[in-house]
């Protein structure tokens, strides 16, 4: 680890002016090509970058397997991508507000994919056609059957039925790759720290 | 609601776009249906699957050439195929190269206005100050040009001399171009008066179409639709009047052509065919429109022949209409 580095979090953590300075100009710099999506709450965006380092700088994360000016541009980066995402999220209906009858329960909830699953069904979205990819995307931005028949230019009941077939399709792609083994496929299943690339290894958490 | 029609709503029920009426019927039908709660279930694994992106961690990492928990394939692959995260990691690329390279200067940050009302004021000011400032020049320019007017008025007309012929210069190479375009503009706009004019003229066939389709048919009736069709062989015979109705006649005089003829209760002609009733099994057909009677009631369908250049009546029957 370069000294300079650690000397640099210690001050930071401490609140000395010129490296927070150091720091907040980092985070400028690296949060700038993101300003144009998060706009409407950009000075929100900047406050829970500035939390989101200082919470890893303090619980110790930077582990200077990088430089501290490289880790810091990767949180900055990573943190307001999720912000970008934040804002276009789908809200599923909830269910459990729905009165579906017996054993309600036994239905499975949305979970944040684990990396296995997220691999997964990357692979299996991977293999199903743009057209119905394009249809789900539609579904999930929250267009009606009405506006996306008009959109699409197709009629209701041949639309409904199109996407029902894409759910099909996906649902058996995913059977498929699931029946064939993790290997078979193709995957690779990295221990978790092991790199995957040729370079050295950089295992600063984030 | 049927299990077919349930499965199909499934994802707008999931997306939170279905009309009360339509989510409340769907609603029911999955209260007491196993197999359709199982594709609901479906639908939302399907869901997940069309909402799985390379997480922000995982595209950083790829972006900054660092080892990722998803391997490089699977994530070069969903940036191929996923705009909205090919767009991100272009943002994050960007970000690197802020990082690596000093000389890249970012444009400065622009300053979000606090006070939105004071913004809108000032440029009220400011547009009603441009806008005094706008007819203050006009106003004097209007006064420059009539004194101008005013003086060439009194001045004697000059003799013009027509220049020596020379080369033309830009100015009348520029003005032969805009008479060029000007030709093509008066060109175009006589194609296009030619078109509206075509145009209206198939719109005015449509129309007049459409008024004819209004009227009833003969022998309009296709043997493979039975809908609206009634039976008769006798002279009397009830038809619908809010349907399309095609009463089946059969002829029972002489082999001949027929022209209809329909006539209200008072004897008032409600219309008069212009193409002959012909059939070969001396069956014969006229299709009303929904709706074509004014009324329900009882009206005469006459039939007559043309004999010898005069028309004869032949068969009549009446219509019940109800």
């Amino acid at each position: 680890m370069v000294p300079n580095d650690q000397e640099v979090v210690t001050r930071f953590l401490r609140g000395d002016r010129e490296a927070v300075g150091t720091v907040d100009d980092w985070i400028s710099r690296a949060a700038w090509p993101y300003q144009r999506r998060l706009a409407t709450r950009w000075d929100d965006v900047l406050q829970d970058v500035r939390l989101e380092v200082t919470r890893l700088l303090s619980t110790g994360k930077f582990r200077g397997e990088s430089s501290l000016r490289t880790y810091l541009w990767r949180v900055v980066s990573h943190t307001c991508l999720d912000q970008i995402r934040a804002l276009t999220k789908w809200q599923l209906t909830d269910l459990e507000v729905l009165d579906l009858g017996d054993n309600p329960s036994s239905w499975p909830t949305p979970t944040v994919p684990s990396h296995e699953d997220r691999d997964l069904l990357l692979r299996v979205l991977a293999k199903v056609s743009q057209d119905c990819k394009e249809l789900w995307r539609m579904l999930v931005a929250g267009m009606s059957y009405r506006e996306m028949s008009e959109h699409l230019g197709v009629a209701e009941g041949t639309l409904r039925v199109r996407v029902l077939r894409c759910r099909e399709k996906a649902t058996a792609l995913r059977r498929d790759l699931l029946a064939s083994g993790p290997l078979a496929d193709g995957r690779n299943i990295p221990a978790r720290g092991s790199p995957i690339r040729s370079r050295e290894a950089n295992s600063d958490d984030l | 609601m049927t299990c077919e029609t349930s499965i199909e709503l499934l994802p707008w029920l999931l997306n939170g776009t279905l009309e009360q009426p339509e989510k409340d019927q769907l609603l029911q039908h999955l209260a007491g249906c196993e197999r359709c709660r199982t594709a609901l279930a479906e639908s939302r694994d399907a869901y997940r699957l069309f909402t799985t992106h390379v997480g922000s961690e995982d595209l950083v990492a790829y972006v900054w050439d660092q080892p990722a928990t998803l391997a490089a394939e699977v994530i070069e692959r969903h940036l191929a195929g996923c705009a909205p995260c090919a767009a991100e990691a272009e943002l994050a690329r960007m970000s690197r190269r802020l990082e690596e390279d000093a000389n890249v200067v970012p444009f400065p940050t622009r300053q979000v206005v606090k006070r939105p009302a004071l913004v809108w004021r000032t440029a009220a000011l400011a547009a009603s100050v441009l806008l005094v400032v706008s007819a203050t020049g006009w106003w004097q320019s209007a006064q420059t040009a009539k004194s101008i007017a005013q003086e060439e008025a009194a001045r004697p007309t000059p003799v013009l001399v027509p220049p020596p012929a020379q080369t033309p210069s830009a100015e009348e190479a520029r003005s032969a171009e805009l008479r060029a375009r000007l030709q093509e503009a008066v060109e175009r706009t006589g194609e296009l008066a030619a078109e509206a004019e075509a145009t209206a003229q198939v719109a005015a066939r449509l129309e007049s179409e459409v008024e004819r389709l209004r009227q009833p048919q003969v022998n309009a009736w296709n043997e493979y639709l039975e809908a609206g069709v009634v039976r008769s062989a006798s002279d009397g015979v009830e038809i619908p009047r809010d349907t399309v109705a095609t009463p089946l006649l059969e002829a029972q005089g002489p082999e001949s052509d027929r022209y209809p003829t329909v006539l209200d209760e008072s004897g008032k002609v409600l219309w008069e065919g212009t193409k002959p009733l012909v059939r070969a099994n001396r069956q014969y057909s006229v299709s009303f429109p929904a709706g074509w009677f004014p009324k329900p009631g009882r009206y005469t369908l006459q039939l007559w022949s043309v004999e010898n250049g005069e028309r004869v009546p032949r068969e009549s029957y009446t219509l019940t209409v109800k």
